[in-house]
């Protein structure tokens, strides 16, 4: 009942109470956008189904995003047309396609169903916050970009970049390593360098703010204490960062160490600089440098000819909405194409099974990195250290290692084989 | 032939064409039957008057002759040495039905030669039950163009400076005090057929990014910081929707398109701006966007493009270079016209031979193709040669506003 007393979930009642004492019909719809994927549920996609409902007078956003519509003597096929309407604004959520109609859209006859809706009312599903910062952050603006840059502190920077290997699996649940990504953490980087800002809140801002970061990364892995590295890196660039005289540096200098670099590049960039991606990708390959087609997920395999690209790896990233929806006749042409393909964000063994079902041999992602860990701590003689932390201080860059780990040498010298994957 | 309740336009017709008659091989015309009553019922209005709205300015210049019939087939007389220019209606006219209708909907008659057919072809048409009301003739004068139509978006020559963070701040600061209305403009979008006269199909409206930055910004290169740019086209493209918002002498009413983001396209400005648009025009009105922006979240596009189709919106994906054309598949995203830009390197792949240009045009149909930024009429045999019938461009507007004739042309264009 606590539910009931606040807000949009009473007027609800209070309104029908007055509407019911009429002879006609009323129907209530419950929309439950909650149950829609976290990145369908904001005001402006909310906004959008309040306009198909029309100037009806009786529509209510619940505190947890489902929409409530009243309505009366309204005929059957009328409100058909409405849900066709607002279903089509999601084709690909797993809420309308794995589901019976009215998971997503449920209707309730006022005059026989009245107590089951009430009750429904009661039960609000889903109640996290869409956005869960705890802190509030300003947004990211034209005006306080520069200043947060110049702001930031060099080692706060340095301090959010992290490594994170690419694995294989191999026979008796043996992996091998095959390269480390060097990126920078969206949240450290929140955290400590730039805390005052949301810095996903505007893309555009935040790609320009990258083309800075890239840079710092470069920085970092050539100043850093790594003694290890494997034969193969790979770092995100923006295709302008490409052709910095500081990236031809350090591409010299890896080469000079028998190191190959993959450039991570953005679908988005290369549309941004078409001339500039096909120029990068001769430049890097004559140099024996590869390029991999980053942030393609089961919407770009189904609605982007990847392949066109012709990048030497492509990584995809995994969700659950790949079991069901996407194109297989795209993988099995990557694959023929022998254009290497990566399974990223692998957060479960699920990840993985489907990668392995589908032929894919190359993962990443918070799965991998436990089992990194896992095998790791078997051979680590000191057993002071958790699984999670074993994790941060394998995935951190040497400037903190060395204060958190007491096994250095076994980050030194990972127990694990290499493979060069060309 | 005689029969009974004909209505007023086909006895009107049928004394029309016992004049032809009396001398078969002197005919100066040919005919075009168009079966528009075959065309979805709940949109046939709507599609006779666009049809309608098309053949008129020929009709006005040219002395072609139409007829309606009572079951809303059309007739159309035209001038047998014009063929390029009625190639170029029925391309319009294809491309605003429904695909499926397309196919049957036009039949040319040489009169010279297929006289008797066409009497045939009447017979079994005319004198039928009316079906519908009769298209309603309103002729909405489109006002004039106004003058320097230079399209220059993304045009900008290489400056030593680039746009900076600060830069953008200024930008849009003083973006808000400024009468929006001084810096929109517009340029044709038109149908280009042989050597036919360029027909307007629509027309884009936009903010001049370089008199923007001649104004704001001297010596700023915009390509130097791409994600800056498109923070600042995006705020321009919510200005300018939100002028359309404002308006209300009607000259933003149909035949024209502009450019937004998807984030816009989900906002309660869009919104707006829907609410201002009668159900009527919104298929003859183009949403255009960046692959950029499409391409950094494609699960937004896809919501963004069917709310806006679904509302009759059609979507046209812009700033496509011959380069990134390979990357697109115009069906897989559902849009209804690709904007190519043109460039000399197009000329410079067609004479290595370079077969992939002509596979990339067909792939996504050449007739769904606009070649955009056309300064010459190289650009438009070039565009021919590939299959494409659709160009914007400071020629085609040169074009356009090089005689009085043609510019009373643009001012029937509009429906």
């Amino acid at each position: 009942m606590d539910a009931l007393n606040q807000g949009p979930e009473q007027q609800i009642i209070d309104t029908l109470e007055r509407l019911l004492k009429s002879p006609d019909i009323f129907y209530a719809v419950r929309i439950f956008v909650s149950r829609l994927l976290p990145v369908h549920q904001n005001n402006n996609k909310i906004a959008i189904i309040f306009h198909i409902l029309g100037e009806n007078n009786y529509i209510y956003k619940l505190s947890n995003q489902d929409v409530i519509l009243l309505i009366r003597n309204v005929k059957k096929k009328q409100l058909e047309q409405l849900f066709d309407s607002i279903r089509s604004l999601f084709p690909r959520d797993p809420a309308i396609l794995k589901n019976p109609p009215e998971y997503f859209i449920k209707t309730y006859n006022l005059k026989s169903e009245y107590r089951s809706f009430v009750q429904d009312l009661n039960k609000l599903e889903n109640e996290e916050k869409i956005n869960k910062n705890e802190k509030y952050k300003i947004p990211l603006t034209p005006e306080n970009l520069e200043e947060e840059i110049q702001r930031a502190k060099l080692s706060d920077i340095v301090d959010a970049i992290r490594k994170q290997p690419v694995i294989t699996l191999a026979a008796q649940q043996k992996i091998k390593i095959l390269f480390y990504e060097f990126f920078t953490s969206t949240t450290l980087l929140g955290q400590k360098a730039i805390p005052n800002v949301n810095l996903l809140s505007d893309p555009w801002l935040f790609q320009h703010l990258t083309e800075t970061l890239d840079l710092k990364v470069i920085d970092a892995i050539q100043n850093s204490k790594l003694a290890f590295l494997p034969p193969v890196i790979s770092l995100n660039l923006n295709i302008s960062s490409l052709f910095n005289p500081i990236f031809s540096d350090f591409s010299y200098k890896m080469l000079e160490k028998n190191i190959t670099i993959i450039a991570e590049i953005q679908v988005r960039d290369i549309f941004s600089n078409p001339d500039g991606y096909i120029k990068a990708k001769e430049m890097l390959n004559k140099m024996g440098h590869k390029i991999l087609l980053d942030g393609v997920n089961h919407n770009s395999l189904l609605f982007l000819d990847v392949i066109s690209f012709n990048p030497d790896l492509i990584k995809i990233i995994w969700s659950s909405q790949l079991e069901d929806d996407y194109d297989i006749e795209r993988l099995k042409q990557i694959r023929e194409k022998n254009q290497k393909i990566i399974l990223c964000r692998c957060d479960d063994e699920k990840a993985l099974m489907w990668g392995v079902n589908n032929k894919i041999r190359l993962f990443q992602g918070v799965f991998v990195d436990k089992m990194v860990a896992a095998l790791t701590k078997k051979i680590c003689k000191n057993l002071s250290c958790s699984l999670a932390e074993c994790i941060e201080n394998l995935n951190a860059m040497p400037s903190n290692i060395y204060s958190k780990c007491q096994n250095t040498e076994i980050i030194d010298n990972p127990p694990f084989e290499t493979e060069k994957i060309w | 032939m005689v029969k009974n309740n004909l209505t007023r336009q086909e006895t009107q017709l049928l004394l029309y064409i016992k004049k032809l008659e009396k001398d078969i091989n002197k005919i100066p015309y040919d005919v075009l039957y168009l079966k528009t009553s075959q065309l979805p019922e709940k949109q046939k209005n709507r599609f006779l008057k666009a049809i309608n709205d098309m053949i008129q300015p020929m009709v006005l210049l040219h002395k072609w002759q139409k007829f309606f019939l009572a079951n809303d087939d059309i007739v159309l007389f035209f001038s047998a040495t014009q063929k390029d220019e009625l190639e170029a209606i029925i391309f319009k006219i294809n491309f605003f039905v429904p695909e499926e209708n397309a196919y049957e909907l036009t039949k040319v008659y040489n009169l010279k030669k297929q006289f008797k057919e066409f009497l045939e072809c009447l017979n079994s048409k005319i004198g039928r039950k009316k079906e519908n009301k009769n298209v309603q003739k309103k002729e909405n004068v489109f006002e004039a163009l106004p003058n320097n139509l230079d399209k220059e978006k993304n045009e900008d020559k290489p400056k030593k400076q680039p746009l900076t963070p600060k830069m953008l701040s200024m930008v849009e600061n003083s973006l808000k005090g400024t009468d929006f209305a001084n810096m929109i403009r517009r340029q044709s979008i038109c149908v280009v057929v042989g050597s036919s006269q360029p027909q307007p199909m629509f027309d884009e409206v936009f903010v001049s990014v370089s008199d923007l930055r001649d104004t704001l910004l001297p010596n700023v290169d915009f390509s130097l910081t791409p994600w800056l740019f498109q923070h600042l086209t995006e705020t321009l493209d919510k200005r300018v929707l939100s002028n359309i918002n404002r308006h209300d002498d009607g000259s933003f009413k149909s035949h024209f398109s502009i450019n937004l983001n998807v984030s816009t396209i989900l906002s309660p400005d869009f919104i707006s701006f829907d609410k201002g648009i009668p159900n009527a025009f919104k298929n003859t009105i183009f949403l255009e966007l960046q692959p950029v922006d499409i391409f950094s979240d494609l699960a937004s596009y896809i919501m963004a493009k069917n709310f806006a189709k679904e509302r009759g919106y059609k979507i046209c994906i812009d700033g496509i270079s011959h380069t990134s054309l390979q990357y697109i598949d115009r069906e897989r995203l559902d849009a209804d016209l690709l904007k190519v830009f043109w460039s000399q390197d197009i000329i410079n792949r067609i004479e290595k031979n370079d077969e992939n240009i002509f596979l990339d045009i067909k792939k996504n149909g050449p007739s769904r193709v606009v070649l955009a930024r056309v300064d010459d009429a190289k650009a438009i045999d070039i565009g021919h040669t590939l299959g494409i019938n659709i160009f914007q461009g400071r020629y085609i507007q040169k074009l356009l506003t090089s005689s009085p004739e043609k510019r009373r042309v643009n001012s029937f264009y509009m429906g």
